[in-house]
């Protein structure tokens, strides 16, 4: 039979088994071995990769697989609890618990208190856990105004805990400087009657201290943008609820 | 003669099939051996080792707390979970009673039920839903260690933050010559859009808190986040990436990254005092 493997009789020359063997079938052995010697790498590489991504498989679970070998293996591997854990103590815990949640609750206040989100000008007038009224107010614009002189004000509203320690009705305004600066006026002297404004600020005013007021406007289109001088701006249906629910010494948060 | 060679052969063959069939396996169960070996022995050395550096002068003493695991081996591991997470729950409430008597606004996180609070003087201003949060791989493994409530022990206290937008939206204004100028200057006043909200708030015992605004994700419409993240590689936020890319297992940085809605996450942000303090249960 005519060998169509010259090469591989060739190489295989020294082969024992070409004594006993026609060329033809030592060439089909080689051909087999050399086939197979080719898919085993194959296999091998298969393998290889089929090991990696199971192991890849297990990284990506490693902080869940870490965290339950640490869950297990902590008791035997660490010092003995000075507290062993039972149902009565966790009856114990439970009511340390309730104990703690009552406590907090009672620095919420009872009577109406107001809270001011200054980031979405919105108010919530809340008793308790119930919201009563909420709507849409304005804050500080946080304006830097620079004038002549080295002189700025910035127009922003304080954040924090406050109380009610005035409320005035038909409110009369006394304007400041920047009030006439701003709107590029000439500044009056101090005593000067066109400094008193008995409309800007509504039908009634809360003073929060420092000079700060939850005050009424003339302006309601901009209510809900962050246009004031620091001062909170209502319309008149929150401010007329704020001024009837909010006593002398309730609180205002403003966040 | 013919026969006797075909059986040795056959033999052969048998034999080297049976070698390569070990051989398969062991090239391919190599990998994952070595990668379980890994992912189970190292937490135990980091267990074992009491590596004790993410506790502060601000921790509370280990005698006072209660150890989060129930060391007693034969206890129900159902029972010490349970123990484990009244403990945990028993600390929050301790720590947010010591947060009514600050006269700051401060973060209540309450990963058990995916709501973060913000509160002064024990009134909850916001309540802001948590819609989907992460722990990083160091702090899935501290939860576990004894240490754990010694960690959460005291409130922690804010160190450093960093966000997209800014905390003050300040616009400076040169005061107007005239009434006419006065009235254009309306316009300057009032807000742009913020960009795409995104918070870094470190605190102190390694706590890192990353707030991300949720329901604009996945907006082609924000450049800005783009931007953003330039920014992070080129500027000040370069350590922050380079400490977080060799955050290597298991790392001493804990860190929670939290999605919110972009309302919540600004206020939160322009809320928080420069050392606001946290209550934390997770």
């Amino acid at each position: 039979m005519p060998s169509i493997y010259p090469r591989i009789i060739e190489n295989s020359a020294n082969d024992d088994n070409m004594n006993r063997h026609d060329p033809g079938e030592m060439a089909n052995i080689m051909f087999h071995k050399q086939t197979q010697s080719r898919s085993t790498k194959g296999i091998y590489f298969s393998a290889f990769f089929t090991g990696i991504t199971l192991a890849y498989f297990i990284f990506a679970n490693a902080p869940s697989i870490g965290a339950y070998v640490i869950r297990v293996s902590a008791p035997y591997l660490t010092k003995s609890a000075e507290e062993p854990s039972s149902s009565k103590t966790n009856d114990l815990l439970t009511r340390k618990i309730q104990n703690l949640k009552n406590r907090h609750q009672k620095y919420t206040p009872k009577i109406p208190y107001l809270i001011i989100n200054t980031s979405d000008n919105h108010i919530y007038l809340k008793k308790g856990p119930r919201v009563i009224h909420e709507g849409p107010c304005s804050s500080g614009s946080y304006v830097v105004l620079k004038a002549d002189g080295n002189r700025e004000w910035i127009f922003s509203t304080p954040r924090g805990a406050f109380k009610i320690q005035m409320k005035l009705k038909e409110p009369v305004w006394y304007m400041p400087d920047w009030a006439f600066i701003e709107e590029g006026r000439e500044v009056p002297p101090a005593n000067s009657p066109q400094r008193y404004n008995s409309k800007a600020l509504g039908k009634y005013a809360l003073s929060i201290g420092s000079g700060y007021l939850i005050h009424g406007t003339l302006y309601t289109r901009l209510i809900g943008q962050p246009v004031t001088h620091g001062c909170i701006r209502l319309a008149n249906e929150e401010l007329n609820l704020v001024y009837r629910h909010l006593r002398y010494g309730a609180k205002v948060y403003i966040y | 003669m013919k026969n006797r060679i075909s059986r040795k052969n056959i033999y052969n063959q048998a034999t080297s099939r049976k070698t390569q069939f070990n051989s398969f396996f062991a090239v391919m169960l190599a990998p994952v051996l070595l990668a379980f070996l890994w992912v189970t022995i190292t937490p135990v050395y980091w267990l074992l080792k009491e590596d004790h550096s993410f506790l502060d002068s601000t921790s509370k003493p280990d005698k006072v707390s209660h150890s989060p695991v129930n060391l007693d081996p034969q206890t129900s591991t159902e029972s010490r979970q349970q123990y484990n997470d009244l403990s945990i729950e028993k600390v929050y409430w301790e720590n947010k009673l010591l947060l009514c008597k600050d006269d700051s606004i401060s973060l209540s996180i309450d990963l058990v039920d995916s709501l973060i609070l913000l509160e002064i003087q024990g009134v909850i201003l916001r309540t802001c839903k948590i819609e989907r949060y992460e722990l990083n791989w160091s702090l899935k493994y501290f939860r576990e260690h004894p240490k754990f409530l010694s960690w959460l022990g005291t409130p922690f206290i804010l160190q450093d933050d960093s966000a997209s937008i800014t905390k003050v939206p300040v616009k400076v204004i040169h005061a107007p010559k005239n009434p006419i100028d006065a009235a254009k200057l309306l316009q300057k006043i009032l807000p742009k859009n913020d960009p795409f909200v995104e918070i870094d708030l470190e605190f102190n015992r390694n706590l890192r808190f990353h707030i991300q605004q949720g329901d604009t994700l996945d907006s082609p419409d924000h450049p800005e986040k783009g931007i953003y993240y330039s920014d992070i590689l080129a500027g000040n936020k370069f350590e922050t990436l380079r400490s977080s890319v060799k955050e290597y297992y298991p790392s001493r940085m804990y860190q929670i990254n939290v999605v919110l809605s972009r309302e919540d996450a600004r206020a939160i942000y322009r809320a928080l005092p420069n050392d606001a303090r946290l209550a934390l249960r997770m």
